[in-house]
């Protein structure tokens, strides 16, 4: 009870601490890279290598995450005893340096990731390419296919309909259009209307062709 | 494919203690479709991540983009309602007899719980909490509010005190990568 009650304290002040720190680090990382991809829009190549970039950052994040969260687990959930057979046998805990030691290699590989494929290498291996040097060849076996796929951000696009989001507003258009339709209601009607239609036409057309790529993405 | 932004956003998202970061984001570039948007709220809107709702917005001096702060509110205020688990577990272990093994591995539950009362008052508490919690970042609520707020009606005193810094600089970040996708799908279809 007191170790679990521990570990939930613990793990509470990581996520409430560790959340902010590691939020705005996030932010600043992935505004950085943004701020590349930007800078090099036409080129497939660049948004490639940034993709995998920020792959392979969050796969070293979270070969660390789970390996500290091993840890802890090793190192405060392992405690108690069991009884078999009639035969009561105590399992202390191992420790934090144990369970650190053991989760070493996995946090030294996530480290190792993230250590290699920083923003900063990320930055001066596109100022080169941009330079005009050639990929080396360890970056260019890396490339894969999937990484020229992947979209920057994957959206789909509202469909436009004018009637039903519209009917608060155009029932008592239709409404009153019957009564004054001698008088003033066609100018009225026609400038009431065609703005509608002209901005729901446009998006309409845009969307399928718009879809189309995304759709063959997934 | 998974899509890569929406796990990056929500790796780096528990939000429920945020503050504002110092993060100076990039002035959001304008839309696609800024036009007709107080015809129709819907031309131009997209849905990014789960299908969360974006309506058009067209960088204007003076003219905040409050629908994507909105969006990054709800998101981040739906993806922290699993804190409600703690104080959860705590009603409960307040509520219902712990049990625990001993030094030989006899599994003994203790006779009573430490205190019904007060952890019966804490797992109504969060029940309720998290149901008015889970109804005010519903996901329908954010489409009727953007549509009002299209409409020229002001947002409701209870989403827009909650708004700071760090919600309007997801926002320009979504719309910066929104306005990227979008012209890199233009770089690409003229080609074919």
């Amino acid at each position: 009870m007191r170790q679990r009650l521990r570990f939930l304290l613990l793990f509470g002040l990581f996520v409430a601490l560790g959340g902010t720190a590691h939020a705005q680090q996030n932010m600043a990382s992935e505004t950085f890279k943004q701020r590349l991809r930007g800078k090099y829009l036409q080129n497939d190549t660049a948004q490639a290598i940034i993709t995998l970039y920020s792959i392979r950052q969050m796969g070293g994040a979270s070969w660390v995450a789970s390996g500290v969260l091993a840890a802890v687990r090793i190192a405060t959930g392992n405690s108690g005893s069991s009884n078999q057979n009639g035969y009561g046998s105590r399992t202390e805990t191992p420790g934090l340096g144990l369970s650190l030691l053991v989760a070493s290699p996995f946090l030294a590989y996530g480290v190792g990731k993230i250590i290699h494929y920083s923003n900063a290498n990320l930055e001066h291996i596109l100022t080169d390419y941009a330079a005009g040097k050639p990929l080396a060849r360890g970056m260019r076996r890396k490339l894969k296919p999937r990484f020229f796929r992947l979209p920057i951000m994957k959206y789909q696009r509202v469909p436009v309909q004018a009637v039903p989001v519209q009917s608060g507003q155009k029932a008592p258009a239709q409404m009153a259009a019957p009564q004054p339709a001698v008088l003033q209601a066609a100018p009225v009607r026609s400038n009431t209307v065609a703005p509608g239609t002209d901005g729901n036409a446009l998006p309409v057309q845009e969307a399928p062709a718009l879809m189309a790529p995304e759709q063959s993405t997934k | 494919m998974r899509p890569l932004l929406f796990w990056v956003l929500l790796l780096g998202s528990f939000s429920a203690f945020a503050q504002a970061p110092a993060v100076a984001a990039p002035p959001p570039a304008p839309m696609a479709a800024p036009a007709a948007t107080a015809a129709n709220p819907d031309a131009g809107a997209v849905l990014v991540f789960n299908g969360w709702y974006l309506p058009a917005y067209s960088a204007t001096a003076g003219v905040s983009d409050t629908t994507g702060a909105l969006l990054s509110l709800f998101r981040k205020r739906r993806y922290a309602g699993f804190l409600y688990t703690i104080p959860l577990m705590i009603g409960l272990s307040l509520a219902l007899p712990i049990a625990s093994k001993d030094q030989y591995g006899n599994k003994t539950v203790a006779a009573e719980a430490i205190s019904p009362p007060i952890g019966t008052v804490v797992l109504l508490g969060t029940v309720a909490a998290f149901i008015v919690h889970a109804n005010k970042f519903n996901k329908a609520h954010l489409v009727a509010l953007d549509k009002s707020y299209a409409a020229g009606q002001p947002l409701p005193r209870k989403y827009r005190s909650q708004l700071n810094a760090s919600h309007f600089a997801e926002a320009a970040f979504l719309r910066e990568a929104l306005a990227q996708q979008m012209a890199r799908e233009q770089l690409a279809t003229p080609g074919k």
